[in-house]
């Protein structure tokens, strides 16, 4: 039974008047557009376009229509774009050549690094396994080439972006981020202290990555090669989407949060096609007893905030707080009196020196930290 | 009535900002362009990534020697055919010429600009978009942008088919009528 629309007021100048027009299906012409109609009903289409005569332009007109909706690029590219390049402008008093990030360019830290930084460097370039080479931009390149490539912030986090092979592990030291383009086109950016393992089974099989520590991941929707974040006791599964998920060895559960689309999240145990549906804005998160708990309306730019380069916590416990300094810095921080630990902040700090951050907690809360020889100690 | 065009603003004065520094006159004019010449630039070289690429080298060389910009004609113009080269470079690159060359062969019918009145259109299609009832636009943008069949969404989203095809029908009526009686008017 086809639905009419009669009733409708019909726009001026506009050809499906309703005085004229009988009925129009609009749930046909959608599926027509979709390419989701079946030989009878383009029939019916047919029938309905040779039954008036403006409908030929009509239906040409709501076709363009259809294809710009698709043309429209989505709002978080262009906020994840303007980041990169505002990032760019504003550290622009380094010398042209430097800044070029399609080359592969010896590292040049301006502040004096970490020791661990240089022999990360030593590491990655074994991970590599093929001779340095120039970086290529563009995403279809990929397979062709697995290169690294550095670029030194100025301070000493450095960001690593790779062409990967499926079949590889990539791991980022405290500090340290990667950002890493798959064959399939994926993007994922992985965060500090984080594994990620890659395992696709060729060109047809699904698409499996595991994930220990933090990672966003931008994934090019493929219904017949499912993709698939295995980690901690979760399983997250792509249905055309960007999302982060957090599982640190340390955490007591998988965390995940969708910006666009949607993912299923569900206990590794569980069966394929079941697990709990997030979409954008959506928090879930699934604990060891394989439950999980599901938050809307979340604030997704304060969790992929790390992604530009920025801490933002809202009312996070100290000890929270002191968990993701630790995986930032590499420090080791402790807080002794349990209340201080307990006590809450909000956090929107650049992820910079060390000592800022420090500050940016201790200040409000009128707390002081020591420096010691291993460690930072937060004292009342 | 129309909207005002936001494109307009874009005039000498502005260009003048940039020209001295000013960061948020230089945001404000990639935010509003940069959707479009990735649209653009991808119907190129077939990538969205190495668009955005592309688009992001553009800005940041029109940042650079920001003290010599230029642009005598108008603002759309110059940003699409500066976009429309660095895309025709990046294909004919040693290293990509090969994959692309069939495409680019296909590819010589591409408009060499998308001018202003596109991109109002294009401006139009997603504020109307984004006015569609949640539910509605989710499924409709699923399909649209993501590509996720009627299959998918129903599935992914625990609904019926013919859910997903009534908010379909529902999503296609409205725009329409928010768009194309403006058009033709």
């Amino acid at each position: 039974m086809r639905p009419t629309f009669d009733g409708d007021r019909a726009p001026s100048g506009g050809m499906f008047d309703a005085k004229n027009d009988d009925e129009t299906d609009w749930v046909l012409i959608a599926r027509y557009l979709a390419a989701e109609a079946s030989p009878a009903e383009e029939a019916e289409l047919r029938r309905w376009i040779a039954g008036g005569p403006d409908r030929q332009d009509e239906l040409a007109a709501l076709r363009r229509l259809w294809d710009q909706a698709g043309a429209l690029p989505s709002s978080s590219r262009v906020e994840a774009m303007w980041q990169a390049i505002a990032r760019e402008i504003r550290a622009s008093d380094e010398p042209a050549g430097a800044r070029n990030r399609r080359a592969w360019v010896a590292v040049e830290a301006r502040a004096a690094p970490p020791p661990a930084y240089r022999l990360l460097a030593r590491r990655l370039r074994e991970i590599s396994r093929r001779p340095a080479a120039r970086l290529i931009a563009a995403s279809l390149a990929v397979a062709a080439a697995g290169v690294l490539a550095w670029r030194a912030y100025p301070s000493w986090h450095a960001r690593i972006v790779a062409m990967a092979d499926p079949g590889r592990e990539y791991r980022t030291e405290h500090g340290q981020r990667a950002e890493i383009q798959l064959r399939d086109g994926t993007r994922v950016d992985l965060g500090p202290a984080s594994k990620l393992r890659v395992r696709f089974s060729g060109e047809k099989g699904p698409r499996e990555v595991h994930l220990e520590g933090e990672a966003v991941f931008d994934v090019v929707h493929d219904a017949k090669r499912p993709f698939r974040v295995h980690s901690a006791n979760g399983v997250t599964e792509d249905l055309g989407t960007k999302f982060a998920v957090r599982a640190y060895p340390d955490d007591d559960r998988v965390q995940v949060v969708v910006v666009e689309g949607l993912v299923a999240l569900r206990p590794s145990n569980a069966p394929q096609r079941s697990g709990t549906i997030l979409g954008p804005g959506q928090l879930g998160r699934l604990d060891l007893a394989g439950k999980v708990e599901v938050t809307s309306g979340v604030d997704t730019a304060a969790y992929l905030a790390w992604t530009r380069g920025r801490l933002v916590l809202d009312q996070a416990p100290l000890r929270e707080v002191a968990r993701q300094l630790e995986r930032w810095y590499g420090v080791a921080i402790e807080i002794p009196d349990p209340r201080v630990a307990e006590k809450r902040i909000t956090l929107d700090i650049p992820l910079r020196a060390l000592t800022e951050a420090l500050n940016a907690v201790t200040v409000p809360l009128e707390l002081r930290y020591e420096r010691k020889a291993d460690s930072i100690v937060i004292h009342p | 009535m129309a909207n005002p065009n936001p494109l307009q603003r874009f005039g000498p004065e502005w260009i003048e900002r940039i020209r001295g520094g000013d960061e948020a006159a230089f945001e404000a004019l990639f935010r509003t362009f940069a959707p479009w010449l990735c649209t653009f630039v991808a119907r190129y070289v077939g990538s969205r990534a190495a668009a955005e690429d592309l688009v992001q080298d553009l800005f940041l060389a029109l940042w650079k020697n920001r003290s010599e910009l230029r642009i005598e004609r108008s603002v759309s113009t110059y940003l699409f055919h500066a976009a429309k080269n660095r895309a025709l470079n990046y294909l004919r690159n040693e290293q990509t010429r090969e994959r692309f060359r069939a495409a680019l062969l296909e590819r010589s019918d591409l408009p060499s600009t998308i001018d202003e009145s596109e991109i109002l259109e294009l401006l139009e299609v997603q504020k109307a978009i984004e006015d569609l009832p949640p539910r509605c636009r989710l499924i409709f943008t699923l399909n649209r942008q993501q590509g996720l069949t009627y299959d998918e969404i129903a599935d992914s989203l625990g609904l019926s088919i013919k859910t997903v095809e009534t908010q379909m029908g529902r999503a296609l009526k409205a725009l329409r009528a928010k768009l194309l009686s403006f058009r033709h008017s």
